[in-house]
Parts: structure tokens; C-alpha cells; sequence
């Protein structure tokens, strides 16, 4: 546990150097990045202590103003933190070597808000008391508010970062709600005495649902998601990366924590987070299917991802309380599964999309295209992550995905009505967003890659380092070694899951480890073996078969022989059929003219979407809530003396409640 | 893994252009022509994979390997496939999850590589598949999910060999409903008509064939033939859900069965081939969830039948 809080600290500490020394460029960079390798590293070793060495790291308490709080790493946080170090460490590896050397006006600001977000996430999955874990949360999301505010010379940033800042508060209003009731109840802000307090069934479910909304807007839970897209596209690629593949998944942490202490789980609960779960994914399909913006494309897809790990855990919660430990301890696995590989996947395509960035100064997929030719490195990587965020094998998410197919099959097998309402919606749910998710990375995958280029814009690889390669090499193995080795993650993942339920006093049969090991043995081996086999085909007939081959011929263009690059289909023509199946979702508005005469004249056409959830929810909400805040704008009107009668008003009131009461 | 499923893997392999041959056969046949040979898929196979490939200027390396990718991938989805005796070569718990996105893969690998030539044409096929295919997935797995439950198994071959004769015999509404919209499911992943035709001249009303458009000489061969074992294995599917091991007892009969089976679905496509026309590009979607509507009514009967 030392060296964890060190690692902590280390971090820390590394960032405020940075911040002093903002004025020397590399020396903040080299403190900056090189506590982040640091402290990162020395994670890893407590982190593999208790999930791999099943060891039982002993709890530091330190002193904090209103109490003393206690910090621990139990197998749930050590899990939690993984992604956070593994993310934590290449993304400040790409920080390093792409954005601070060159461009980057206040170096200082922006290592130390890096260093307080990995800081404050690790502090937060430590920390087993409820007021340092709200002091972690609130510094953790205010030093992602000033990450994503950094670029603020830009509107959309400024607006994308207060935002965040307004969703995450209203979720943290949740949290200190719910931590109130359960310390009320318990008489104390240690998690453990969380555990031991008898909760009335009503506040349980109170409690649930307070977390759902605070750490829901963390997770993207449909529609507490619309801070999402607008933060993560804004903000630079590597932090969008700890954003969605580390900081969201804060969410689930604190979700999955609070399920601990609550003595029983109802069944309504587990229904709300799998339809929700199921709205969540297939909303954030159908809407990112009209985005055309590459970064908000990968950020919808991180809310896709967040309703299929919530379907898993409603699942799970679902089986538990049906007496189906087999199929909850399935679900539960799965879900743990696919919150790492999903951390791993999204980390990669979003610092592809930063070096796609640097190399053509857009997002726009309208206005990219044949990017891979020159960029092969990133078009290789990118390809691996859109497979395997696609959910399709040979890849890691196909084999959580698959877990959480598999719970739902096993439900299929019994007999209620119920437990097929369960699996209908796995199956059907899982199946839909699949194929919809393939749709959408395809479509972004070949438009941004394939092709030739739509614009004549030059490409800036020089921008682009052999450093950048690095990274995306990195994550794409590990990808590749998750996929490979998935067998070895069950074992250590499955002591989180029995962490997790210990409280209801479940213990999951150690044999169940082996039973949902041995399809994931099978499908690691198709995943060799498909891998392999493919390569080594490839090879034989690129250099034996395809010897005389001719490259030099045209495209087939049906002999329309002054095909232009502008004559590829668009990424807006590509989703043009999915959006008008799904219009009633996307609420797709089309501006163009139509072209009415015999001869084509001038024409335009525009589509725009905006989030129903947005346009339709929050917007009308706030609006509300801003008419009635107006009300009270008289009493702010900076005349000093009226300030002081409000006081003394505050006081006589307080003093009157006082005699009276 | 026992001798008749590897046996059965080697003959899907082998087999499995026969099948385009008898659908055209049987087209042939409507229209009153003497048609290709039912072996001709093998000579155009061979011919293709003599020839040298010519590629366009703007295809990358992913157009090379796309084709061998699409090949491997459904190569090993075959083998999951049951096979006679409703045994499979590989074979665990959900594995059919793994033989529909081996399947999924390969059209991943498909839809990518045509828009790897910067086509105006290919990205229209592309388009349209993956939203089919999408919209296909659900009522795949809907009707998966009722015969898991009636015969809480979870490996395909189980699955298979557990629908009993008295299930079907109590239950043929539910099974025909399975099985029209599996039949429906293998059309559109097919790219049969009334989806899809394999014959169209035309680019813009093109799905399948236009994503093909730039692959020639043993990228093509490779396809064709990918395609054809895609069929196989759709076919094999419908097929085996339809032989019940409870009365077919011996392996000949069993052989013999399968062989009739894959047999009246090529004639059975061929059929709809014939005598229907494509449907406009816009109502497939409603197609494809009507197919899916069945499969959910089937559920329902099912419910309500406990």
C-alpha cells in the first residue's frame, strides 16, 4: 500500500514541478511525463500484488480535516486501477512526445492537471472512505475540466468543458446524497461500516438509484451521456483517451462499489440497467451512424460500450437474485472483461484519431481519406481497434462480449417467462449493436483510411514521429496479447466478481472459473489460429502468387472516365440507408435543394443532427430552470448596504429559529 | 472431434460451389434454358486462380489480404457447423456466437476492402450490407434463443440433435416460424434475391456484387469461393435443424438425408429466384425485420405455450 500511495504522490508531486517549472518547456515536460512513467510503474506492483498474487495489502489511514480516512486496495480498486496505469502511462508517453514539445503554450498548466487526473483517479479507487472518495472524485473531474478547457482559445472547447463541468457537478449531487444516507445509517464515512449498517429496503433502493444518476453521467447512461461527445472531441486526443477508457469507467468503480454495500439487490434494479443499458447502446449507435466528425464517432462509441457493460451488471444482478450463480457469475465476469479491453481499444482509436489530427488538422471524415497509404502505422492500428471495438473476432471485446452472450444463452436455457425476457434482450440487444457498431467503424475505418484523398489537403506526416508509432504499437499489442491470453485474465478477474457479491453473501463455486475458461481457451485458439493462418496466406501469396501482379489500372468506374476523388462515397452517403431506417431516433434534418430541371444547376445539400436527448431534454430543462432562477437576479445588484441587511436578516432569522426552537 | 465431422468439413469444403450450381440450375430450369453446369462455379474457380491479379492504382494493401482474410475467417466458421449426427468438429458452449461473428469478420474484411479503392460504386454495397446485416443479427439469435430453450443446450450440435420429433410434432408453428426467418436471414447474408440479385448488370442496384466490382484473377476465385462455402454453411444450418436424429438412425441415411436437404434448399432459393423479383432497395429493411417479427412471434408462442 506504501508504494501505492508513493505512486500517488510521486505523481502528484511531479505535476506541481511541472507547473513551477512551465516556463523551461523540457524541463516541465521531463518532470511531468516522467513522474506519470514513474508512479505509474510502481502501481503495477501492489495492483498485480492483490489481483494476480491474491495478497492483502494493509490499510494506511491519514488524517483529513473533518475526519481521519482510511486508504486500501482491495481487489475491486486494483482492478479499477489497471486501466487507469496502463492508460495513464502511454497516454503521457504520447503527451511527451507530440504535444509539449512544439505548440503547447503553458506546459506547466497542462502537466500538472494530467498529473491531478491520474492522481486523483488513483487516490479515488484507493480511497475506502466516503469523504476522500468524494475529494478524489471532485478533483478528479475538475482537473479533467481544466484538461478539456485547455484548448479554450477555441468556442467549442470552452463550451464542451463547462458542460462537463455542470453534468459532472449534477452527478456529484447524487454522490453526496447517496454517501449521506449511507453514512447516516452507518454512523461513519468507512466503507466498512458501510457494510455492517441495516438499510431499510426503501433507502437501499434510494441509494440505487442516486448512484445510477451520479456515476451515470460518468458512465454515459443514457441521457445523463450529453456531455460526453463534446468533451471527449475536444479535448486532446490523449486525454480523450484517459477520459473515456479511464475516467468513465470511474462510473462503473463507484456504481459497482455502492452495489457492495447494499445488503440486497433488487430485481427492479437489475431490469434498469439492462433496458437502460440496451437504450443506452443502441442510442449511441444511431446517433454516432449521423455524426460525421471522427473523434465524436469514437466518443459515441464509448457510450455504446457503457450500455453494454450496464446490461452485463443488470444481468448478473438479475441471475443473482434468481439463484443462478452460474449465469450471474458469467455476466459479472463479462463485464469486468469488457470494461479492460474496452479501456485498451478506446485508448488506441483515440490517440489514432490525435495522430490523424496532427496529420490533417481535421476531424471530418467528409474531408479525409486514403490516409493509410502514407500513414501505415496508424491505419494498421486503427483497423485492429475497429475490428475489435466492432465486437468481432479474432479481437479481446469479442470474447467479453461474448461472455455476456453467453449468460444470456444459459438464461434462454431456464424455464420463466422472465429469465427469456432476459435473454431476448442480450441476444436481440447484443446482436443489433454488434451489427451496428461493425457499420460504424467500417464506415470510419475506410473513409478516413481507404480511398483517396477527398480534399487537397496536404498531409503532415512529418508531424507524426516514430514516438506516436510507439504508442499505437503498444496498445495494439496488448490488444492482440488480450485476445491470446484471455484465459489468463479469467482467474484474477473472477476474484473481483467474488469480491463484488461477497456482501450478499454469495460465494461463486471456484469451478465456474473453469467452466466459462474453457470456450474462452477455444476462441483464444480460433483467434491464434485465425491470426496466424491469415498471415501466413498473405505472405505465401504476396510473395509466391501475386508475383506478375499489376497495380497500375484504374478503379472500375463504369465508364465514367473523369471520376474524381470527390466522386467516393461520403461518410454521410455511407450511413445514408442505416439513418433513414433509424430517422425517428436520429431526428436527421436534411437541407437541400432539389434538383428540379432538366440540366443539374447549382445545388447544396445539408443534413444536421442534433442529440434528441439534448435538444429535446436538456435544453428545454434548462431552460425551465433558468426562467426560474431569473426570479432571483433583484437580489444581486452589487449595492453594498443591501448586502448587509441581507446578513442581518440571515442572522435575525437564525436567531429567532434559535429562541423559538 | 470424431472421423464423420472431419469427413463432413473436408466435404463441405470440397462441396460447397456444387450449391450456386443447382441454384442455377433450378433457374434455368423455370425459365425453360439449359443453363451452366451445376459444376460450373469449379471451372471459374480454377480459371480465376490461374490468372494474374491486376489491381487499381488507389487499392492498398488491405484489398490484398481482404480476400484471404474473408477465406480464413469462413473457413473457420465451418468448422462449427454440425454435420451429420448433429455432431461438429469443434464444439462448446456458445459456439455459435463465434460462427456468426467468424462470419461477421469476413464481412468486415469485405466491406473495407471496397471501399479501399476510393469506388463510386463499391461504397454503395457496402453501405447496404452492413445495415442488412445488422438489422439480419437479432432474428438470427431470436430464433437461436427459442430452440436453446427448448432444449437447454447451448452448443449448436446439441442444440440440433435435441429438437426432438415430439417437439415438432407439438410445436410446428414455432418451428416453421424459426425456419422461415433463418430461411430469410440466409438470403440477405447471401445476397440472394429478393434481397439481392447475384445477376444485376447494374452498379447502383448492386449489394453483393458491387463490392467485388475491382477483384479479379485468385482474389476473386477466393471470394467466389468464400461465398459459396458462406452458402454451405447457411444452408447446413437450416438443414440440420430439420434432420432429427431420432428417426434417422444410420450414417448412410444420415449422408443421404443431409445430401437431399442442401439439396431442396439450393432448389428452394432457386425457386424464389424465379419466380419473385427483387424488392425496392427501400423496403428491405422492413423485410429483414419482418423476417426478425416472426422469429419474435415464435418466442411469443412459446411464452404463452409454458
Amino acid at each position: 500500500m506504501d508504494l501505492f500511495l508513493s505512486a500517488v504522490v510521486a505523481i502528484f508531486v511531479g505535476g506541481i514541478i511541472a507547473l513551477f517549472t512551465g516556463k523551461w518547456r523540457g524541463v516541465s515536460n521531463f518532470f511531468g511525463a516522467f513522474s506519470c512513467f514513474l508512479g505509474t510503474i510502481f502501481a503495477l506492483k501492489p495492483i498485480y500484488d492483490v489481483l494476480i498474487a491474491n495478497k492483502t495489502l494493509e490499510a494506511i489511514t491519514i488524517a483529513l480535516p473533518i475526519c481521519s480516512a482510511s486508504v486500501s486496495l482491495d481487489k475491486i480498486s486494483a482492478f479499477f486501477a489497471l486501466p487507469i496505469v496502463i492508460l495513464g502511462f502511454i497516454s503521457a508517453y504520447f503527451a511527451a512526445v507530440t504535444v509539449n514539445p512544439r505548440n503547447e503554450q503553458h506546459p506547466g498548466a497542462y502537466w500538472f492537471f494530467y498529473n491531478l487526473l491520474i492522481a486523483g483517479m488513483l487516490s479515488l479507487v484507493a480511497s475506502s472512505n466516503a469523504v476522500l472518495f468524494i475529494m478524489s472524485w471532485e478533483i478528479m473531474s475538475v482537473a479533467a475540466y481544466f484538461l478539456i478547457a485547455h484548448r479554450d482559445e477555441m468556442n467549442t472547447a470552452r463550451n464542451a468543458a463547462w458542460q462537463f463541468l455542470v453534468a459532472s457537478h449534477i452527478g456529484t449531487t447524487g454522490i453526496f446524497f447517496l454517501f449521506a444516507i449511507l453514512a447516516s445509517a452507518a454512523g461513519g464515512f468507512q466503507f466498512e461500516t458501510f457494510h455492517s449498517s441495516a438499510l431499510a429496503e426503501g433507502s437501499a433502493a434510494v441509494i440505487f438509484f442516486l448512484a445510477l444518476f451520479g456515476f451515470g453521467v460518468k458512465v454515459g447512461f443514457f441521457p445523463l451521456h450529453i456531455w460526453m461527445p463534446d468533451s471527449y472531441t475536444f479535448a486532446d486526443s490523449h486525454v480523450s483517451a484517459v477520459l473515456s477508457g479511464a475516467m468513465s469507467k470511474m462510473g462503473f468503480y463507484g456504481l459497482i462499489r455502492v452495489l457492495t454495500f447494499l445488503p440486497v439487490h433488487a430485481e427492479l434494479w437489475g431490469w434498469v440497467l439492462l433496458f437502460g443499458g440496451l437504450i443506452t447502446g443502441i442510442y449511441a449507435l444511431v446517433i454516432a451512424l449521423v455524426k460525421l466528425d471522427l473523434k465524436k464517432v469514437i466518443s459515441y462509441s464509448s457510450m455504446e460500450n457503457a450500455g453494454i457493460i450496464l446490461m452485463a451488471i443488470g444481468t448478473g444482478i438479475l441471475a443473482n437474485r434468481w439463484n443462478q450463480p452460474l449465469i450471474a457469475f458469467t455476466a459479472f465476469s463479462g463485464a469486468l472483461l469488457h470494461i479492460f479491453n474496452h479501456a485498451l481499444c478506446k485508448g488506441l482509436l483515440f490517440l489514432c484519431a490525435g495522430s490523424v489530427y496532427f496529420a490533417t488538422g481535421t476531424r471530418r471524415q467528409e474531408q479525409m481519406g486514403g490516409i493509410g497509404k502514407s500513414m501505415p502505422v496508424t491505419a494498421t492500428a486503427f483497423g485492429i481497434a475497429s475490428i475489435a471495438i466492432s465486437g468481432l473476432p479474432p479481437f479481446n471485446n469479442f470474447i467479453s462480449e461474448f461472455l455476456i452472450f453467453m449468460s444470456g444463452l444459459k438464461a434462454a436455457s431456464l424455464s420463466t417467462p422472465k429469465s427469456l425476457l432476459l435473454s431476448a434482450a442480450v441476444l436481440l440487444g447484443l446482436g443489433l449493436i454488434g451489427g451496428l457498431a461493425a457499420a460504424l467503424f467500417t464506415r470510419s475505418f475506410g473513409l478516413v483510411f481507404l480511398g483517396t484523398p477527398r480534399t487537397n489537403r496536404r498531409l503532415n506526416t512529418k508531424n507524426i514521429k516514430s514516438d506516436v508509432n510507439f504508442t499505437l504499437i503498444i496498445l495494439s499489442a496488448a490488444i492482440i496479447a488480450a485476445s491470446i491470453f484471455a484465459p489468463m485474465l479469467i482467474s484474477p478477474f473472477a476474484g473481483v466478481v467474488s469480491e463484488i457479491v461477497k456482501p450478499l453473501g454469495i460465494t461463486y463455486d471456484p469451478a465456474y472459473i473453469a467452466t466459462i475458461s474453457a470456450p474462452v481457451k477455444i476462441i483464444s485458439l480460433f483467434s491464434l489460429a485465425v491470426i496466424l493462418i491469415t498471415c501466413i496466406a498473405v505472405f505465401i501469396k504476396s510473395k509466391f502468387l501475386d508475383k506478375n501482379q499489376r497495380s497500375d489500372a484504374p478503379t472500375w468506374d463504369c465508364g465514367f472516365l473523369k471520376g474524381t476523388p470527390r466522386i467516393q462515397y461520403t461518410s454521410s452517403s455511407f450511413s445514408e440507408p442505416a439513418n433513414e431506417v433509424f430517422v425517428s431516433v436520429n431526428r436527421l434534418h436534411i437541407r437541400g435543394e432539389k434538383i428540379k430541371e432538366l440540366f443539374p444547376a447549382k445545388s447544396s445539400f445539408h443534413t444536421e443532427a442534433t442529440d434528441s436527448a439534448e435538444k429535446h431534454l436538456f435544453i428545454p430543462a434548462f431552460n425551465i430552470i433558468n426562467k426560474f432562477l431569473i426570479m432571483f437576479r433583484g437580489f444581486q445588484h452589487g449595492k453594498l448596504h443591501l448586502y448587509i441587511f441581507y446578513i442581518a436578516v440571515t442572522l435575525l432569522a437564525l436567531l429567532i429559529w434559535k429562541v423559538v426552537y | 472431434m470424431n472421423i464423420t465431422s472431419i469427413i463432413f468439413i473436408i466435404v463441405s469444403f470440397l462441396a460447397a460451389p456444387i450449391l450456386p450450381g443447382l441454384i442455377n440450375k433450378t433457374k434455368a430450369l423455370f425459365g425453360g434454358r439449359q443453363g451452366p453446369r451445376v459444376l460450373q462455379l469449379y471451372y471459374d474457380i480454377f480459371k480465376l486462380a490461374r490468372k494474374t491479379p491486376t489491381y487499381s492504382k488507389t487499392a492498398s494493401a488491405l484489398t490484398r489480404i481482404a480476400p484471404v482474410a474473408i477465406a480464413v475467417s469462413t473457413l473457420a466458421a465451418l468448422t462449427l457447423v454440425p454435420s451429420f449426427f448433429n455432431n461438429s468438429a469443434i464444439h462448446f458452449t456458445g459456439d455459435i456466437i463465434l460462427m456468426a461473428y467468424l462470419l461477421g469478420l469476413g464481412r468486415f474484411f469485405m466491406v473495407t476492402a471496397a471501399l479501399d479503392r476510393g469506388s463510386a460504386f463499391e461504397g454503395m454495397g457496402a453501405s447496404r450490407e452492413v445495415l442488412y446485416s445488422a438489422l439480419a443479427e437479432p432474428s438470427f439469435f431470436a430464433g437461436l434463443l427459442i430452440m436453446i430453450h427448448e432444449t437447454a443446450s447451448l452448443e449448436l450440435s446439441e442444440i440440433f440433435s435435441k429438437l426432438s420429433l415430439n417437439f415438432w410434432q407439438e410445436n410446428p408453428a414455432i418451428l416453421f416460424l424459426i425456419l422461415c426467418s433463418w430461411f430469410v436471414i440466409l438470403l440477405v447474408e447471401n445476397a440472394r434475391i429478393p434481397i439481392d440479385d447475384p445477376n444485376t448488370h447494374l452498379e447502383l442496384t448492386m449489394i453483393h456484387e458491387v463490392m467485388i466490382l475491382d477483384y479479379g484473377a485468385k482474389d476473386l476465385a477466393l471470394i467466389e469461393y468464400a461465398s459459396a462455402l458462406k452458402l454451405w454453411i447457411y444452408s447446413a444450418l437450416i438443414v440440420g435443424m430439420v434432420i432429427n436424429g431420432e428417426i434417422i438412425t444410420s450414417l448412410t441415411m444420415q449422408i443421404a438425408i443431409f445430401t437431399l436437404g442442401m439439396a431442396i434448399v439450393a432448389f428452394v432459393i432457386g425457386t424464389i429466384e424465379s419466380i419473385t423479383a427483387r424488392i425496392k432497395l427501400v423496403f428491405i429493411p422492413k423485410f429483414i425485420v419482418g423476417s426478425g417479427a416472426l422469429a419474435i412471434i415464435a418466442l411469443i408462442l412459446k411464452v404463452a405455450g409454458n
